[in-house]
């Protein structure tokens, strides 16, 4: 083989400064969502050589999904977006790539998975889920890099857990579809203007139906029928269902262009989070060396930019922590000691609970992230073995953190 | 809340509010970062006991944002909450608030 031809796939970014291959090659990436930008980041992430991914989602690929998730074709749709995402990226991009798939909600990945996991790439595509897993990567400390997008915006958020902003700082009112949901009693009363009655139709639909509605010719005719009959009544103008789609609906517009400038920024963000990561385990004189080099080449992880694509900006800020945030501030209970359980996973929730009920003469109530746990089911059917709950007291503000191990099933013993 | 809770110009900076009795005005400063430097930075007197969402009302008035375009104010790094007072982010005369967009959540 000639000398003079590269041996590695990776030259020419091995020629950078500042540039770890070998690094980059021991990390493990959860990425959560694998749409518009989580398509783009496992792509980025798998040619410049990540060890591991480990993707996360429970939608299915949809006709609407093929102007930007370039991971899906027409005969994908239907099937679910993180396991068709495995194969094309082993097949395109990186056969070496080692992929762990999940094809659920981001509640629902066992706990022990965040143990193996360098940094989280949040490509969520909605409130709630997002500010699950800014929990999940504050409690585990673990770097979260968080991107959304809507139209012509995108934005990078990177949370480094009890040093920078997380996303619960400043306690950041929900999106009003959310609120809705959360909050009914902020919609209650008469319609103070044209977008309340389409909020009033949400709820009543939620209500009435016990789901949110899907992009189906019935929902939306439902959901424009009960819209109108608020702005008849209360004389604002009629809603079209395609109007009305774009306001109640989750789904924001979408475009290609933003989605690779955003992921492409959310990218470069978590290679050099990996690369802030190496300190740790550098030497003294290899630490100052290192920070040198980075005031030389002005090395700075912003913890928040944002690009508009109509404007041809890219604007930066720095994020300080909110003392008072709940998840990661003084109050947050994240930083308290975790109570260890051992347990029978046929067991239903409420006989953790009523335990502690007994031991504090209060009653709990169980939450796993920011969702509240059914006590009457079994635990097997609710958690993983080794995953954390919390149990919050319903009369204070006591709080505890527990994690529960299954107990192996009892043997039948041969003698007696 | 209304564009009456924010008073725009120096000569009915002497305004009074029947619960309040004088209000006191402040000038602060909105950056719209999006914009180039020479016409990013724009002045509002508002009201020193005011909150956060007035504030973000000057800002949309200082430079023409429209209500459907959500946005959020930034200071010394912190993204303020609406239904906070400008107090307790220690708002004084003459801080400049940046203004970002707000809720951008698609995936
Ligand atoms: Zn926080």
């Amino acid at each position: 083989m000639d000398s003079d031809i590269p041996s590695s796939r990776f030259d020419r970014q091995e020629r950078l400064s500042l540039w770890d291959q070998k690094l980059i090659e021991k990390i493990t990436v959860l990425v959560v969502g694998v749409g518009g930008t989580g398509s783009e980041v496992c792509k980025n992430l798998s040619l410049l050589g990540i060890g591991k991914l480990i993707l996360v989602d429970v939608d299915s690929i949809e006709y609407s999904n093929l102007n930007r998730q370039m991971l899906f074709s027409k005969e994908d749709i239907g099937q679910n977006k993180a396991e068709v995402a495995k194969v094309r990226i082993l097949h395109h991009f990186n056969p070496e790539l080692e992929v762990e798939v999940f094809p659920f909600y981001v509640q629902e990945i066992p706990d022990k998975t965040f143990e193996s996991v360098d940094v989280i790439a949040g490509c969520v595509d909605n409130y709630l889920a997002r500010q699950f897993l800014n929990s999940i990567a504050i409690e585990h400390r673990i770097p979260l890099i968080d991107s959304a997008t809507d139209g012509y915006l995108g934005q990078v958020q990177s949370i480094i857990p009890f040093q920078t902003a997380c996303l619960a700082c400043d306690n950041p009112p929900p999106p009003q579809e959310t609120q809705v949901l959360m909050e009914p009693c902020s919609i209650v009363g008469v319609p103070r203007s044209r977008e309340h009655c389409a909020w009033k139709a949400l709820y009543e639909f939620n209500t009435l139906f016990n789901r949110k509605p899907n992009e189906t010719e019935k929902d939306l005719e439902k959901l424009t029928q009960l819209a109108n009959e608020y702005t008849e009544r209360y004389n604002f103008g009629k809603f079209e269902r395609k109007e009305l789609l774009q306001l109640i609906m989750f789904h924001v517009p979408s475009l290609i262009t933003v989605n690779a400038v955003t992921s492409g920024i959310q990218t470069q963000e978590i290679i050099k989070t990996i690369f802030s990561i190496k300190r740790r385990e550098l030497r003294k004189s290899e630490r100052l060396a290192l920070q040198q080099l980075e005031t030389l080449t002005r090395f700075k992880i912003p913890s928040l930019s944002i690009y508009s694509a109509l404007t041809g900006t890219l604007n930066t800020f720095d994020l300080v922590q909110d003392p008072e945030c709940t998840v990661c501030g003084n109050m947050s209970n994240l930083t308290q000691k975790i109570e260890k359980i051992k347990i029978n996973k046929k067991n239903s929730l409420k006989t953790i609970i009523n335990g502690f009920s007994e031991k504090f003469n209060k009653e709990f109530i169980a939450f796993k992230g920011n969702s509240v746990l059914q006590e009457d089911r079994s635990l097997e059917s609710l958690l993983r073995d080794g995953d954390r709950i919390t149990l919050s007291s319903k009369e204070d503000e006591q709080e505890f953190r527990v994690r529960i191990t299954f107990t192996p099933p009892r043997k039948q013993r041969k003698k007696e | 809340m209304a564009k009456r809770d924010v008073i725009w110009d120096s000569e009915s900076r002497s305004k009074t509010s029947p619960d309040s009795g004088i209000e006191k005005m402040m000038k602060i400063r909105f950056k719209d970062p999006q914009l180039p430097p020479e016409q990013n930075l724009r002045e509002k007197y508002i009201n020193i006991n005011g909150t956060v969402f007035q504030a973000i009302t000057a800002a949309r008035d200082a430079f023409n944002i429209p209500e459907v375009v959500p946005i959020a104010l930034l200071f010394k790094g912190r993204r303020m909450n609406p239904s906070n007072s400008l107090s307790s982010y220690g708002i004084e005369e003459n801080a400049i608030l940046m203004i970002v967009p707000d809720q951008i959540k698609g995936g």
